[in-house]
């Protein structure tokens, strides 16, 4: 949760820590005294109960709801800044007080402008799978909007050098969006089906469902989510249009010497940003060692030349046959293009040396394979050695096998120490292929000067080497030799670097092109990439360096930073992943099928044959889906307009400084000696008295005022606007889509209709989401624009209100906020209907929908005819305090109000007629003398009238009469309590529940602290929070009156007193009139707005603002009309 | 037979948010309820509920908050003394007091709601329609 938009995070704020009913207690009393406050948690929510309380006491099972009011108000004050998943960082003892340094974990759905429409989780993949990474939130939080559980990015996407998100194609694959999840692979790897055969897969090796039972087939599904679309994919005219051409849009040419992995790479990510790219390659065909060294049973050439193609229709150049160092001279090229990329790869084998190495019938595997792929002849007679373990040797070795021979494998060291991939070592044993293990060459043997065979010696393995594996040692006299007409080595490759001449400002090191971090060469203009700068390695790391260098080179033409080069992925996100549940079965990966070995040694037609679609389906929910949210941005798109969405959001940092610290939970101290320091005031743990800890939290809010009065501010009345009621009527009609899913689009539009055929409607419109800001800027602009005097507003708000019922949510409160506090809209103008919760009922037809609304619209159109000014006046409260009572408490209070700026009148020892007894818990310590406190030894007090913000309380000193003003009064000893009005009336113990007023008489403006608050707080603490109330009431220097407060019609009263015997807040009262009778008088100050005189009157003679008689009458005899 | 037409009326509080937590949970509701909100059943007074029989209601329900659940105090008395004075002002029109009737309700007492309105409706229904309304609006044939 973020603050609250409009609001800026304030420099200076009272700190509260924890969440909790105790710390909501604190944040309302402090914003409502008119004191910032930063509400700092490390909780999700504010108002999770701690774990252990189920129940409680004294507080009905409905507990959730009946904090939502209070909840709604604080965390949309405009003091409050509340901050969920945060801690203090950091906090430095200052003069003010402190320096905190508070770090927010990232909010990736922001709390102020989701409108909970839930379409993000219509399109997530996950949710088939029961594991939806969105939620709304819980109960307690009283709000439509949802929330993203969004964990570390997962390893398999960490691991892979081109941080290609495996989990989001994972999580579209079983969702059976296969077209997405390719375009989710494509975002990083140009490549895949390529890819999906050949790569090395480190993602699978890293895989946490190996813990469970075995890594998912990660490299299988790309492979399968490739094939299909080369086979499904909708383009008419084939491959060549699933990448849609793009034109140029930057002048600046690039070269890429090599068309192999690196070089498509980057040639792929600068078209993508606009450069025109030429690749030139020294062979007939662009592909590199995917073309020339890699043999079509791994990888069919319509795979390769497919992907080539696409990237070469997006406006690349390719130009064959051309060799540099040959055809073309690299200086020219320095000229001709605004940058080069040299991707010439490492083409050569390394030579092996031992003698005989140069015999007919000696070749390297390199060489072998291109004059193969070339269409050249090659004989490999009918026993076959090949020398190495890596890739290369299998490839030769069942490329031999396939021509015809007998072919046996000589590795040096064990099996599992072979580079080469497992499946394909395992292939080639099954096509009959022999490997010896642990035999090194040690000379070419032949005759005439032809190979005739192979002399080799035992290894025994010694210690570890840099590569973590033994370092083979060969046994003297264990020399044997094997026949042989072709020795074929594989022990490495080398670049040709024959093309550099001394003027490039290349630097070569050992074998490979020297390049900086940013694979720059020494020559400015250009870079270097794949296996001439690193030497022989996967595909995967040249397509990395591929795109370094795009993303490097886009950099330094444009001087803007590019997200290509952002390689390899960091570690982003906060949260551990999902724990492998104990209920998760165990599941065995899914294997393609093969051809049968003795078939596929045949030819070279492609030996896996790709997973099912069933298959690919299985395979891909068994990704644990490691990071929870997959991030596969699905949501984005829908979420556009209201842009609530923001993966990449960050971890937030506020600082600011505090003049105290309210601690509501111990255990998010920062530190252990925290509680030791001065201005910390601890709130005290939730165990099971919910009263307890909201009292505590008014007596630490109380306790903080005092050192945070140069932060408080005055609420300054709002300006009342003469409601423009009477005049002539423009109605405007407004109707929320709520992002589209109000209802089908057609429906709404036949409601609006329906709408604006209603009386007086001058204006009518869609609004995108009322509750987000744009929403209600259009509906402001809509307003002035049309000059509309009264709206209906068609959304889930159900009224324009100024309080919230339980039934409130942030949205419909945000709504009102934004329309009426923000734009400045007049209340008392608007009709809103809750049209949402009308139309969400299931299998609604949408003749019953358009019925439904226009039920509603007749009732809102009734309504906006009676529509009438809510609020009557405001009254002003200064800062003169009565204390009554001079107990610890009162002392207390006293002091602290002292401390805030009131003037206070202590009297120690009060006398009331009815109870002349002074009771003895009268304070014995010594007086302390505040700056503006009188102190009164004793008094008689005779009657109090009046009201808040002006009591007059009559009062006798030493039988002197005499006369004292106050804006408020509080009570603090038990024998003046009696001064409030008795509580034995139905309903008022609840009522201050329920608005957690544990301070508040009936009277508004006089407070006590009562026996029950004295159990649980002591006299000090009392005396600060009942400090805290006064400061409360005291900081809107303008009390307003309740909106719904009735009116009497003196031509019907006949003065029963029904009323003023009914109102537990002393608002009603008789006043004698002319007749000699009395009429009731409704005194504005004191009354709630409930009603219950205007229900209870026998002859209709109350009647109040927006449920005006009229109006209901005229409703019920709609809503019974439209019924019949 | 003729559907009845029955007014329900809602409290803001405990009652709305049972109300709306049947809707989110998609519990059905009797269709031939009329509804109207306010703040209190306390703010309602006896000539509306009359004026609802007036304008043909068959059954009136005020749905409110337990007595001591009232957000302001006074709404459930209010709403009993209003109920007891009409009930008995219908039994001398001869409408029948059972068709008024008052229940109270918790904030989550959703399904107690849903269940109270089905209750309502089927005692309504088998009651008939309301013998102030026309002859013909109640779905009596005049006698050939």
């Amino acid at each position: 949760m973020t603050s609250f938009s409009k609001t800026k995070t304030p420099d200076k704020a009272v700190l509260l820590l924890g969440s909790g009913y105790g710390a909501l207690k604190v944040a309302e009393d402090l914003a409502q005294a008119g004191i910032p406050v930063i509400w700092v948690t490390r909780a999700q929510h504010f108002l999770e109960l701690p774990k252990g309380v189920e129940q409680v006491p004294e507080w009905p099972i409905d507990l959730n709801f009946q904090f939502r009011p209070l909840y709604l108000r604080v965390t949309r004050h405009p003091l409050v800044t509340p901050l969920t998943r945060a801690r203090v960082s950091s906090l430095e003892k200052i003069p003010e007080g402190y320096r905190v340094v508070v770090e927010q974990d990232p909010i990736y759905v922001d709390y102020d402008l989701c409108t909970g429409c839930s379409r993000c989780m219509e399109v997530c993949p996950l949710e088939q799978q029961g594991r939806l990474p969105l939620s709304r939130t819980p109960a307690y939080c009283p709000s439509r909007a949802l929330e993203l559980d969004k964990r570390k990015i997962s390893p398999c996407r960490l691991e892979c050098p081109l941080g290609v998100n495996v989990q989001a194609y994972m999580a579209l694959t079983a969702a059976g969006r296969f077209e997405e999840a390719l375009n989710v692979i494509k975002e990083d790897n140009p490549l895949p089906g390529i890819c999906g055969r050949v790569c090395h897969h480190p993602c699978e090796a890293s895989c946490r469902r190996a813990e469970l039972d075995q890594a998912v087939a990660i490299c299988d599904v790309k492979r399968f989510l490739s094939d299909y679309q080369a086979e499904h994919g909708n383009a008419p005219e084939g491959k060549a249009s699933r990448v849609s051409p793009a034109e140029p849009s930057r002048k600046e040419r690039v070269a890429i010497v090599g068309s192999g992995p690196a070089g498509l790479t980057a040639a792929y990510y600068l078209a993508k940003a606009g450069f025109r790219v030429t690749i030139f390659e020294a062979l007939p065909e662009a592909g590199g060692m995917l073309r020339w060294g890699i043999p079509a049973y791994r990888l069919p050439r319509h795979v390769l030349d497919g992907e080539i193609q696409d990237i070469l229709a997006m406006g690349v150049e390719l130009k064959c046959n051309g060799r540099i160092g040959q055809e073309i001279r690299l200086e020219e090229l320095g000229r001709k293009f605004d940058a080069v990329f040299l991707a010439v790869g490492a083409q050569r084998s390394a030579p092996l040396d031992i003698p005989g190495k140069d015999m007919d019938g000696c070749f390297g595997a390199i060489e072998l394979l291109r004059a193969f792929h070339l269409g050249q002849k090659v004989e490999v007679g009918e026993k076959v050695a090949v020398i190495g373990g890596g890739n290369s040797a299998i490839d030769a070795a069942r490329t031999a096998l396939r021509l015809g021979a007998e072919v046996t494998i000589f590795y040096r060291r064990e099996r599992q120490d072979m580079p080469a991939q497992e499946t394909e070592i395992a292939s080639a044993e099954a096509e009959g292929i022999q490997i010896e293990y642990r035999v090194g060459p040690t000379r070419v043997l032949a005759q005439n000067g032809r190979v005739s065979g192979l002399e080799l010696i035992r290894m025994e393995l010694g210690e570890k080497d840099d590569s973590g594996r033994r370092k083979p040692r060969p046994i003297a006299g264990s020399e044997f030799q094997v026949e042989a007409d072709t020795v074929i080595t594989a022990t490495g490759q080398t670049p040709n670097l024959d093309f550099l001449t001394d003027g490039s400002g290349v630097g070569v090191s050992l074998k490979t092109m020297r390049v900086d971090d940013d694979l720059k060469t020494g020559n400015p203009k250009i870079w270097a990439g794949g296996d001439v700068v690193s030497g022989p390695s996967t595909v995967l790391a040249s397509m990395a360096h591929g795109r370094i260098a795009a993303g490097k080179i886009i950099e330094s033409l444009t001087g803007l930073p590019s997200p290509f080069a952002e390689l390899p992925l960091r570690i982003r996100g906060v949260g551990e992943y999902w724990t492998i549940s104990e209920d998760l079965p165990q599941q065995p990966r899914q294997e393609m099928a093969l051809r049968q070995p003795k078939v596929r040694r045949r030819d070279f037609e492609e030996v896996g044959l790709g997973l099912t679609v069933d298959q690919a389906t299985a395979e891909a929910r068994r990704c644990l889906q490691c990071s929870a949210c997959c991030e596969c941005r699905s949501c984005d798109t829908v979420c556009s307009d209201i842009g609530a969405i923001d993966h990449l959001r960050t971890p937030g940092t506020v600082e600011f400084s505090s003049p105290g610290i309210i601690v509501a939970n111990d255990q998010e101290m920062p530190g252990a000696n925290f509680k030791e320091l001065p201005g910390i005031f601890r709130a005290g743990e939730f165990k099971a008295d919910l009263m307890s800890v909201m009292n505590m939290g008014s007596a630490c809010a109380g306790q903080a005022m005092g050192l945070a009065l140069p932060l408080r501010s005055k609420a300054v009345p709002e300006p009342m606007r003469p409601s423009k009621l009477d005049g002539q009527v423009r109605l405007g009609v407004f109707l929320c889509t709520c992002n589209g899913t109000m209802a089908p689009s057609p429906v709404l539009t036949r409601i609006l209709e329906l709408a604006m055929n209603g009386p007086e409607v001058a204006h009518g419109e869609m609004v995108f989401s009322a509750c987000h800001p744009r929403g209600s800027d259009r509906i402001a602009a809509a307003v002035r624009e049309h000059r509309l005097t009264r709206v209906i507003l068609a959304s889930c708000a159900c009224c324009p209100l100024e309080f919230q019922c339980i039934s409130c949510n942030d949205q419909r409160n945000r709504t009102r906020i934004h329309l009426f506090d923000e734009h400045g809209l007049d209340r008392s103008s608007f009709e809103m209907i809750n049209l949402r919760d009308y139309l969400s009922v299931e299998d609604l037809s949408e003749e019953e929908m358009i019925h439904r609304s226009r039920d509603l619209f007749r009732e809102a159109f009734i309504r906006t005819r009676f529509l009438g000014p809510l609020r009557q006046g405001i009254t002003e409260i200064g800062k003169n305090i009565l204390i009554l009572g001079g107990s610890e408490t009162g002392i207390s209070a006293a002091l602290n109000l002292d401390l805030q700026g009131f003037g206070v009148r202590l009297v120690h020892r009060c006398q009331l007629r009815k109870s002349p007894a002074i009771t003895t818990s009268v304070s014995t310590r010594p007086m302390i003398a505040g700056q503006n406190i009188v102190h009164v030894e004793q008094a008689a007090i005779e009657e109090i009238s009046g009201h808040i913000g002006d009591f007059k309380v009559k009062a006798r000193i030493d039988g002197k009469p005499i006369r004292w003003r106050a804006d408020i009064i509080c009570l603090t000893e038990e024998n003046v309590l009696s001064l409030a009005i008795p509580e034995d009336l139905i309903g008022l113990k609840k009522f201050y529940r329920y608005n957690f007023a544990f301070f508040h008489t009936p009277q508004p403006g006089v407070y006590r602290v009562s026996s029950l608050t004295l159990s649980r707080l002591n006299a000090f603490e009392a005396g600060a929070a009942l400090a805290a109330q006064v400061t409360r009431a005291a900081a809107e220097v303008f009390l307003k009156d309740h909106e719904l407060s009735p009116k009497v019609d003196p031509e019907r009263c006949r003065g029963c007193s029904r009323c003023v015997d009914i109102c537990p807040f002393d608002a009603i009262h008789l006043r004698p009139n002319k007749q000699g009778t009395y009429t009731a008088e409704v005194l504005r100050y004191n009354c709630v707005g409930c009603g219950g005189c205007v229900g209870r009157c026998p002859v209709t003679a109350l009647d109040m603002p927006y449920f005006s008689n009229r109006l209901l009458e005229e409703i019920v005899s709609g809503v019974l009309e439209g019924a019949r | 037979m003729v559907q009845t037409q029955l007014l329900g009326i809602f409290c803001n509080w405990s009652p709305f948010a049972c109300f709306n937590s049947a809707a989110m949970a998609h519990l059905k509701i009797p269709p031939n309820f009329g509804f109207i909100r306010v703040m209190c059943i306390g703010r309602i007074n006896q000539a509306l509920i009359l004026r609802a029989f007036e304008h043909g209601a068959d059954g009136v329900i005020l749905l409110e908050c337990k007595d001591e659940d009232c957000r302001y105090g006074p709404g459930p008395e209010v709403g009993h003394s209003n109920v007891a004075k009409v009930r008995k002002l219908l039994h001398i029109l001869g409408i029948g007091q059972s068709r008024l009737v008052e229940q109270s309700f918790g904030a989550h007492e959703k399904n107690e709601l849903v269940e109270a309105l089905w209750d309502f409706s089927e005692q309504i229904q088998a009651m008939g329609s309301n013998p102030a309304k026309p002859r013909q609006e109640r779905g009596i044939q005049r006698e050939a």
